[in-house]
């Protein structure tokens, strides 16, 4: 899914921030060494704390912001949802999504319903997306 | 026979109900349980008298429950436990539950500690702060090794080096 999700996001989001905006497969790296590495390692400031794996990064250089997406092939837990939190508290993404090819679990959606509060990250919010093959839906839960 | 993670999880408990008898016994009656399943599912009246116990849709490696003698208010303490080094990942997955359950006190602790990278990301005070942090509270990490000993140099937050 990765492939697919990376192109699909990148689209989304150049539309979004009207601006070239590329997604990457950052699953097997350390993202600040993936932007070292990179050429954003120039541009961004402060990643050298970044020292996390989450499975899609994308950069938007006008503002030097960073997006970030957890992508899972089963339906969504609590777990991947604090795994995803823990990015976001060592990152603070402008935006993050955890995203799945299937529906998410019954626990979550009734906790998501109960307290949305527990997808937020300082004052931002996970979204939670359904991978439909072409596009993601964005879940109103 | 028990797999290692299972003689750890037991290690861990007797380590939580040590420490928990220590600093609660006077004023707080004690249980501590090795959950089986889902915190919302266990057959415990303690439980089911927590504030939203049907949310705890989730589970911890071991849970302290601490009840007032006096007002018999109830108190959970969380314990997640790792054979391996501590990650990111486990640390959210702990904030998460903790700001989920709001815990009297909620641990990580670990064979093996902190890897590098996570301990120098807990030296940044904000990054700690808000890893950390769920309500007024924080959680606490450490490294627990296979004998029961804490070991006070790998302590997070160091407010609490000198506590265990």
């Amino acid at each position: 899914m990765y492939a697919p999700l990376c192109k699909y996001l990148s689209k989304l989001f150049s539309r979004h921030y009207n601006e070239k905006v590329l997604f990457y497969d950052t699953s097997s790296f350390y993202l600040n060494q993936f932007i070292f590495e990179s050429k954003f390692g120039e541009e961004l400031e402060y990643y050298e704390q970044y020292k996390i794996k989450p499975d899609l990064v994308g950069f938007v250089m006008s503002s030097k912001k960073v997006l970030m997406a957890e992508v899972k092939a089963t339906e969504l837990s609590l777990k991947d949802l604090g795994q995803l939190i823990g990015y976001c508290l060592v990152a603070n993404p402008e935006y993050a999504i955890l995203v799945s090819n299937k529906e998410p679990s019954l626990n979550l959606k009734k906790l998501i319903k109960i307290d949305r509060g527990i997808l937020n990250y300082g004052n931002k919010m996970i979204k939670i997306g359904l991978w439909e093959g072409k596009e993601i839906r964005f879940l109103k839960l | 026979m028990d797999s290692s993670k299972d003689k750890y999880t037991k290690l861990a408990r007797r380590w939580l109900e040590f420490f928990l008898i220590k600093h609660y016994a006077k004023t707080h009656d004690i249980k501590v349980i090795i959950p089986r399943g889902n915190l919302s599912k266990i057959d415990l009246v303690e439980i089911k008298r927590y504030p939203n116990y049907s949310l705890m849709d989730f589970s911890s490696d071991v849970v302290g429950i601490i009840t007032s003698k006096k007002t018999k208010k109830i108190g959970l303490v969380l314990l997640n436990r790792s054979t391996n080094a501590i990650s990111v990942k486990e640390i959210g997955e702990m904030n998460l539950y903790s700001k989920i359950v709001n815990p009297e006190m909620a641990f990580i602790v670990s064979l093996k500690g902190l890897p590098n990278e996570v301990n120098n990301l807990l030296l940044n005070e904000e990054i700690c702060s808000s890893l950390l942090g769920y309500g007024n509270k924080k959680i606490i990490i450490l490294k627990l090794d296979d004998k029961g000993k804490v070991d006070s140099k790998t302590i997070f937050p160091r407010k609490f080096k000198d506590s265990f």
